[in-house]
């Protein structure tokens, strides 16, 4: 194996200091919108996504990468002092994170959180180095048919990770796969669903639904829910984790990390399901499961452990395959495509200074977090002090302005209200935006290999089922499906989103 | 028998759903659909409004028969001051550069926040607006013209 090769490429690229420079402002940006309620990853890197244009591709990538898993990171801060998730995936650190501030003991917390994650991202990001390659090399067998049947699978598993309902889910992931048709035909160029506007012939700006859907909407939502925020008003001392905590922690810290490196892989929005799998085996595990939600460390350092790694490994089908296993993952299609980057196999092999670079720069991006957390807490809990009067329209101003510039048309900024507004009503009737922007993406790319699959059968449905890959994927999709209709398996997984 | 509605959150979305397919359906209505091994324009957009409007017919009839959540109230007093203000931007972005197209954004979207103040607004907003003038066209190259166009 040349692994060590491929990483000392990665290290090389990178180690300049513009790159470093990227992956400590990704990082540091990404520790903001975790710690400030109201604006999630999605939303960031959408608003972000102008400001790459000018950067180099891997740049580009390194900087919006480190926002995604500097988002994993800050998330837990407010969920320790404030008892306020930053970030859905760390609503379950609040459980015992928050006890333990109240304990006086958001030091340890804090600390056993970063270096948990810490541990799990290095994890992860050799996972993704390892298996990268292997899967990528799988990937050249690929036909249309099995592109077809792979983004089938995805689609499905965002429905069945989907905390709504399940139809609901589906009805969602229809919707988007409409959306994302909206523009010319790729054979015939003829206008589709462009209700004879001139601006949408080249299709609805992903940018613009991500904006809308996640970052407009979400304002909307927090302006009717006046918040409180009852900022941990003790100091916080001592950050050392004494040897118990450690002792107690470490065997935590690995499940965490083996259940989130395999959510992150499988479709749907693993770093989000991660945290609740590792909490309730942590729960099942203990001696006395009565500690749990008075301050048990193992329920932050195992959950924490999990989001961060399920964070890292959910790259490894964007990069291989090319196919993006949840919502912001499509954002990084996004961002690939606008800096000319195809994803799919092809990358490691073109472009292994890009594929490896991005694998280092996480690690170091990993690293840096930990600097970022720790030391600098107290700035994070000035920053939480913020009032959300100033703080929406800062956003908003930031969502306009990106929008805009990625096309320069005034058009798009107008559809930004359009979908702010939809999104909004979308949370009112109960449905959930994610698997529609992950089908947005994922339609046009499905419609094209459905339609090439079939002009080789010559319309023989049968094409599908007749490959082994293609087959082996569909049934995994069936068996997933089988796996939400069941009802005994369906009422866990209610009671896993409920807690 | 009197239709009794037992979840009102999921007959709305089941309507909207049935009206988005209609319209699609309607929209893509002229496309050549083609045939299955040689699909045409068509073929996709109405499959999917077919696909939608069934699963959109399902979900608003099992809103009559299961119990389920009421829609909660749309606050339009919120709501309305923040689609103004990004309608404005989009308007004035082109002809009033950054600078005015900010300013009427931060002042329409402000009045929204329920403990709204205008001292700290006035004062927090020149910031911003001084902080996205440097960043953006200046710092970042971005094409915003700053001051308006005659």
């Amino acid at each position: 194996m040349d692994i060590f090769a491929n990483l000392a490429l990665g290290f090389g690229a990178a180690f300049s200091p513009m790159n470093l420079g990227l992956c400590f402002v990704g990082a540091l940006v990404g520790t903001l919108i975790g710690v400030l309620p109201g604006l999630g990853p999605i939303a960031t890197i959408a608003i972000l996504l102008p400001i790459t244009f000018s950067l180099d591709p891997l740049g580009a990538l390194i900087m919006l990468a480190g926002i995604y898993y500097g988002a994993q990171y800050g998330g837990s801060t407010t969920a320790i002092l404030v008892n306020m998730p930053g970030e859905t995936s760390a609503v379950v650190t609040t459980l015992d994170g928050h006890q333990m501030a109240r304990q006086g003991r958001a030091g340890p917390a804090l600390a056993i959180a970063a270096l948990g994650s810490f541990f799990a991202g290095t994890v992860a990001t050799f996972l993704v180095a390892l298996i990268g390659p292997l899967l990528a090399q799988a990937a050249q067998a690929f036909g249309p048919p099995e592109y077809f049947a792979l983004m089938l699978f995805g689609l499905v598993g965002a429905t069945v990770l989907a905390s709504s309902s399940f139809v609901k889910a589906v009805a969602m992931i229809l919707v988007g796969l409409l959306l994302g048709s909206i523009g010319s035909d790729i054979e015939t160029g003829a206008p589709r669903l462009t209700f004879g506007i001139a601006q949408f012939a080249e299709g609805i700006n992903f940018t613009t639904l991500a904006v809308g859907l996640f970052g407009v909407a979400e304002i909307l939502r927090n302006l009717e829910n006046p918040e409180q925020r009852g900022v941990l008003d003790k100091p916080i001392k001592g950050l050392m984790p004494t040897w118990a905590d450690i002792r107690q922690s470490f065997p935590a810290v690995l499940r965490g990390t083996g259940i989130g490196s395999v959510l992150g892989i499988l479709p749907g929005n693993g770093a989000v399901l991660a945290p609740y799998a590792s909490y309730t085996l942590e729960k099942k595990l203990a001696r006395d499961p009565g500690r749990f939600g008075r301050g048990a460390i193992e329920g932050v350092a195992g959950p924490e452990s999990a989001n961060n790694a399920g964070a890292q490994t959910s790259f490894i089908p964007l990069l291989t395959l090319g196919i993006p296993p949840n919502a912001v993952m499509a954002m990084m299609v996004g961002a690939m495509t606008i800096q000319g980057i195809i994803p799919g196999p092809q990358v490691m092999t073109e472009n292994p200074r890009l594929f490896w670079g991005m694998i280092a720069s996480m690690w170091i991006g990993n690293a840096m977090l930990v600097i970022i957390n720790l030391p600098l807490v107290g700035v994070w809990v000035r920053l939480l002090r913020m009032p959300y009067r100033l703080l929406y329209p800062a956003i908003l101003l930031f969502c306009c302005v990106g929008v805009y510039t990625v096309n320069g048309s005034y058009v798009d900024v107008l559809m930004l209200s359009v979908f702010g507004f939809a999104g909004y009503g979308l949370a009112k009737l109960g449905f959930e935006p994610a698997p529609l922007l992950l089908a947005f993406v994922l339609g046009p790319l499905m419609e094209e290999n459905l339609r090439r699959s079939f002009l080789i059968a010559r319309g023989d449905p049968m094409i599908f089922v007749e490959r082994p890959l293609s087959l082996a994927l569909l049934l995994m999709a069936v068996g997933l499906l089988l796996i939400v209709l069941m009802p005994s398996l369906r009422r866990k997984r209610d009671e896993a989103f409920r807690e | 028998m009197t239709l009794r509605i037992r979840s009102p959150q999921d007959v709305a979305g089941g309507l909207v759903l049935v009206a988005l397919a209609a319209v699609a359906a309607w929209q893509a209505a002229d496309l050549d659909m083609g045939r299955t091994s040689r699909m045409g324009p068509g073929y996709f957009p109405t499959v999917l409004s077919g696909l939608i409007a069934l699963f959109g017919a399902g979900i608003a009839l099992r809103g009559l028969r299961v119990r389920g959540d009421t829609i909660a109230p749309f606050r339009w007093r919120r709501l309305l001051p923040v689609l103004l203000a990004i309608t404005l931007f989009g308007l004035l972005i082109r002809p009033a550069g950054l600078i005015l197209a900010s300013v009427v954004l931060l002042l329409v979207t402000s009045v929204a926040a329920p403990d709204f103040r205008w001292r700290g607004t006035l004062i927090f907003g020149a910031g911003l607006i001084l902080f996205a003038v440097i960043l953006f066209p200046i710092l970042l190259g971005l094409p915003l013209s700053i001051w308006p166009r005659f």
